[in-house]
């Protein structure tokens, strides 16, 4: 079959390679489409320490398919709690220790889902949901679990990032019953785009609950600095680097600082059954097509009006 | 409930893996306390806590908390449960040997110092 490879940042190749076999309990899926995301465009740009384990790597994680046995529409997660570790019992699912390796080789012909992601988090996809819209799941699960972390009922609520999470985040904190959800940063087309999806365009100034979701140190640094005195921050986004946050503002502000990561399955459920309400425009974050063979070019230079991208192998 | 200090004579048990929670009642206390908790875990940030690093709060999923002064409610409370503490004797001087008891307080020799105008 033909599969991406990662050799190393920069190095994106499309190679033929033999079929991946699954073991007992596996699920083989063809993969119908895949979707890029941020994650894996800044893996192509600096590598990932969680996401590939060792090079040549499959890559991608956000997909739709067919269960080659069954010739049912699935869509899966990429990765599952144990069930069974000392974070799982206290439902620190995305605590798991043993939550790695993640699921990797979505922009491929085929991909193998492990048993222990299978059991859990691999979902028939509703007939009315388009499959390109399905493969939405695994982002805005991880979007979600932000809920989990804080409760943002009647809040002002800033999200600074307008990118596909910055969205996501968007229509989760309006459907969760944020008073008003900021969009802040990026372009007046990506801020405008945000009220589609519930966010408002304003800044995060004196916000009760700031969520970061920029993927850059600055937004680390400026969401505490934005958040109002008691305000809670909410870290969504992982950076490479060590940011030194700002202590003084934590302790003499009173503020809260929380991390949310990953997911778990009962998100990945409610993303599921959120897509398939049709409630705001998903088709709108994927803005571009490309063949599995144009994908490096697509990562190594991103067009214009660019969000997410369908990959059909 | 662990104490972890420099100073041995002030430290208590050391604690013998990770806590639930820590809480940063010293001057830059704030990067040993991010290590000291297990993922999940709680961070209080009762002090100055110098150098605090990003990473641990996103991956581990940790929540810190500021926390400073008092408020009428908590003055109540605590209040109510001085007489119930078995706190050391404070060390009582003149507020002319303001010096001196700066001085003790600095070298750790006491813990509080009630100055008598």
């Amino acid at each position: 079959m033909k599969a991406a490879r990662f050799y190393a940042p920069g190095d994106l190749r499309i190679e033929d390679v033999p079929d991946p076999q699954p073991g007992p309990g596996d699920v083989l899926v063809q993969v119908e489409l895949a979707l890029t995301d941020g994650t894996d465009l800044k893996t192509f740009r600096r590598g990932h320490p969680l996401l590939l384990s060792e090079t040549p790597s499959p890559f991608g994680h956000e997909f739709c398919g067919f269960d080659v046995a069954t010739g049912k529409r699935v869509v899966a997660a990429n990765s599952a709690p144990c069930g069974a570790c000392p974070n799982c019992a206290r439902s620190r699912e995305t605590l798991c220790d043993n939550l790695l390796p993640l699921l990797n080789g979505a922009y491929a012909e085929l991909i193998v889902v492990p048993a222990r992601i299978a059991r859990v988090n691999l979902h028939p996809v509703p007939r009315t949901l388009g499959s390109e819209i399905a493969a939405l799941v695994e982002p805005l699960a991880c979007a979600l679990h932000v809920l989990d972390i804080v409760d943002v009922e009647d809040q002002a609520v800033a999200v600074l990032g307008p990118g596909p999470m910055g969205m996501l985040l968007c229509a989760c904190l309006r459907d969760a019953g944020a008073r008003t959800v900021y969009i802040a940063g990026g372009t007046d087309e990506r801020r405008t785009l945000a009220t589609e999806f519930g966010g408002t365009p304003g800044d995060a100034q004196d916000a009760d609950v700031v969520i970061e979701a920029t993927g850059t140190a600055e937004g680390w640094q400026d969401a505490v600095r934005a958040v109002r005195r008691g305000g809670t921050v909410v870290l969504f986004s992982g950076i490479p680097n060590d940011v030194d946050l700002d202590a003084n503002r934590l302790h003499y502000d009173e503020l809260t600082l929380k991390g949310a990561f990953h997911h778990t399955p009962k998100t990945v459920r409610r993303a599921l059954t959120f897509l398939t309400s049709g409630a705001r425009p998903w088709e709108k974050l994927l803005t571009h097509q490309v063949s599995l063979e144009q994908l490096p070019g697509l990562f190594a230079d991103p067009p214009p009006g660019y969000l997410k991208a369908i990959v059909r192998p | 409930m662990f104490a972890v200090d420099s100073d041995p004579r002030r430290a208590g048990r050391a604690p013998d893996g990770p806590v639930g929670a820590a809480i940063v009642c010293a001057r830059g206390g704030g990067a040993s306390a991010l290590e000291a908790v297990e993922p999940g875990g709680t961070v209080l940030v009762f002090a100055d806590a110098g150098e605090l690093l990003s990473d641990g709060v996103y991956r581990r999923e940790l929540t810190i908390v500021g926390s400073r002064s008092a408020t009428p409610e908590t003055m109540h409370a605590a209040a109510a449960l001085l007489p119930e503490l078995d706190l050391p004797e404070p060390t009582v001087l003149p507020l002319e040997r303001f010096a001196e008891g700066l001085e003790l307080f600095v070298r750790r020799e006491t813990l509080k110092v009630v100055f008598v105008p």
